[in-house]
């Protein structure tokens, strides 16, 4: 079972042969609060690493959903569409997309790494 | 002989015929049908009184968490239908008087152009110096058979109990959330793979799930060619408009491939003297607003007054809440190479939002690089209203900064419009 992978802006892959899959992490929901909504690209859509390629509203504010990889979007959960609270409940278990023919994943930390690091100020 | 002859009597007609009386031009309008077009007739009016109804309607449905109670709701669609018939007429009365008042001659009767200057009329010859094409637009062609117009749902009598509507644009949105909250089970059938595809996306995304969530069935990637219809459905076509042209000689204008009056931004046609406005140009977004001032531009060129084109075009929805969008949207800015900022701003911490609806909505606002507003997109209570004031300093060239400085009022939706600034102004701080 691949390991998850971890990036600066608090998105997790998921790599299951060249398909990656992609969620946001506790950190992330935790600091947003109630979820709200979420906005995903379609599938067919091209995310480009570093680029934001949806976003997520809070009560408080919207997060914008940075890339960790390039790639295309093969599959978005639709379930987020009707349930967005689920991202609350369980991040590591509501994936947000899955992306193929992904690059690489080299720049992106475990998950040791990632939780020491956003606790560094 | 007159100084402008109108055919036509929408939008475009009537504020050009208004427009030269300002003037002092003398004016003849020729209408073979009612006053007011397609706008006040069978479109804009009563569509958005529906619109206003439909959301009354689902209010009230809701009002049981306000403390509101009554023993039985119910709605009559003929009872409802009268109230609208009311309005137009009394609104298509009021602009014959005014016509009256101001002394521009209407013709009930079909004109022909037969010449530059010269129209024929029921057998009489008139002479203009200018002639004015205002014939608007009609419904285009339904890519399904046996299938209705807009025009025709807004006639019956009764609220289909199922409604099939084929189109993804405004007006087959519209129409489907009308519909759906006053009763009808709906299905939306489109080519593609998103409804409103010329919008900002959020706007696109954000309609898609409100139409679901009231229970529309939206089928995507539809093939028309081989559409059977149910037989228990009525059966709408909203696939957009077409122009209408005038009755008149050849070669005096020429027609785009959407069949429209191709036209300078102003509105010369290729014959000199002869002009178009509104719908029937071939660069029409089908805009009663937008209509109307092309008609006045128009009058102000012959007047020799110095026309100013550039404004911004606002665009609206009116489903329960309303959507509308000015300038520039994310991804054009980005195909046409132009760096911009956006910020969002969600509506729900808008207490006038908690007060009134407690619905999702935003307020989306983009900048560029010299911190001008170019793009405002709104999906939120009054959204129609509010755009006014994006619309406003996109033509001034107002920055953010500029903008953020008026202190709007508390409790307010445009409240939010400050609160979108502040994230615009922060992020264009950060670039």
């Amino acid at each position: 079972m691949a390991e998850r992978l971890f990036s600066k802006h608090h998105i997790w892959v998921l790599k299951e042969g060249d398909t990656g899959i992609l969620g946001i992490t506790d950190h992330a929901q935790e600091k947003l609060k109630s979820i709200m909504f979420v906005n995903l690209p379609d599938t067919g859509d091209m995310i480009s690493d570093g680029k934001r390629f949806g976003d997520i509203e809070s009560i408080k504010t919207v997060s914008d959903l940075i890339a960790p990889v390039s790639g295309e979007v093969t599959e978005v959960n639709e379930e987020l569409i009707d349930s967005p609270e689920l991202l609350n409940d369980a991040p590591y278990d509501n994936w947000l997309i899955k992306v193929k023919n992904i690059s690489s994943l080299e720049d992106l930390m475990d998950e040791e790494t990632y939780l020491k690091s956003k606790d560094d100020p | 002989m007159y100084d402008l002859a109108i055919i036509g009597g929408g939008p475009a007609g009537y504020s050009a015929a208004f427009e030269a009386a300002a003037k002092n031009m003398s004016a003849i309008l020729f209408e073979k049908s009612d006053l007011g077009g397609t706008c006040l007739n069978r479109g804009c009016v009563p569509t958005k009184y529906l619109s206003h109804i439909a959301r009354k309607f689902s209010d009230l449905s809701d009002s049981g968490k306000d403390g509101i109670f009554f023993d039985a709701l119910r709605y009559d669609h003929e009872r409802s239908k009268k109230r609208m018939e009311e309005i137009v007429l009394s609104l298509r009365e009021g602009l014959k008087d005014s016509l009256l008042h101001d002394k521009v001659k209407v013709v009930s009767k079909e004109a022909k152009i037969v010449s530059e200057g010269v129209i024929s009329c029921n057998g009489e010859k008139y002479q203009a110096k200018n002639i004015l094409i205002a014939t608007g637009s009609e419904a285009a062609p339904s890519p399904v058979r046996n299938a209705h117009i807009s025009d025709e749902l807004l006639l019956i009598n009764k609220i289909p109990e199922k409604l099939h509507v084929i189109g993804g644009g405004t007006i087959a949105v519209e129409f489907s959330s009308i519909f759906r909250m006053l009763g009808s089970e709906v299905t939306l059938s489109i080519r593609g793979d998103r409804i409103l595809r010329k919008w900002d996306r959020d706007i696109s995304i954000s309609l898609t799930q409100s139409l679901k969530k009231k229970g529309i069935v939206i089928n995507r990637n539809c093939d028309f060619s081989s559409f059977k219809k149910n037989e228990s459905e009525y059966l709408l076509s909203a696939t957009g408009r077409r122009a209408y042209l005038p009755d008149s000689e050849g070669g005096l204008f020429e027609v785009g491939e959407k069949g429209g009056i191709i036209t300078d931004g102003i509105g010369r046609t290729k014959t000199p003297g002869i002009f178009a406005a509104g719908d029937v140009r071939e660069d029409s977004p089908d805009l009663a607003h937008l209509a109307m001032e092309q008609g006045r531009r128009v009058v102000r060129l012959i007047a020799g007054e110095e026309v100013k084109e550039n404004t911004s075009v606002i665009r609206c929805i009116y489903t329960d809440q309303e959507t509308a969008s000015a300038g520039l949207a994310e991804a054009e800015a980005e195909e046409r190479g132009i760096p911009f900022v956006s910020a969002k701003q969600t509506m729900y911490s808008n207490a006038r939002t908690m007060i009134s609806s407690d619905q999702r909505g935003f307020i989306k606002v983009l900048a560029g690089a010299d911190r001008r507003i170019i793009g405002a997109h709104l999906y939120c209570e009054h959204a129609g209203e509010i755009i006014s004031e994006f619309a406003l300093a996109m033509d001034q060239g107002i920055t953010a900064d500029e903008m953020i400085r008026t202190v709007r009022p508390h409790p307010s939706y445009s409240e939010a419009v400050t609160e979108a600034l502040r994230i615009l102004v922060r992020k264009l701080d950060e670039v």
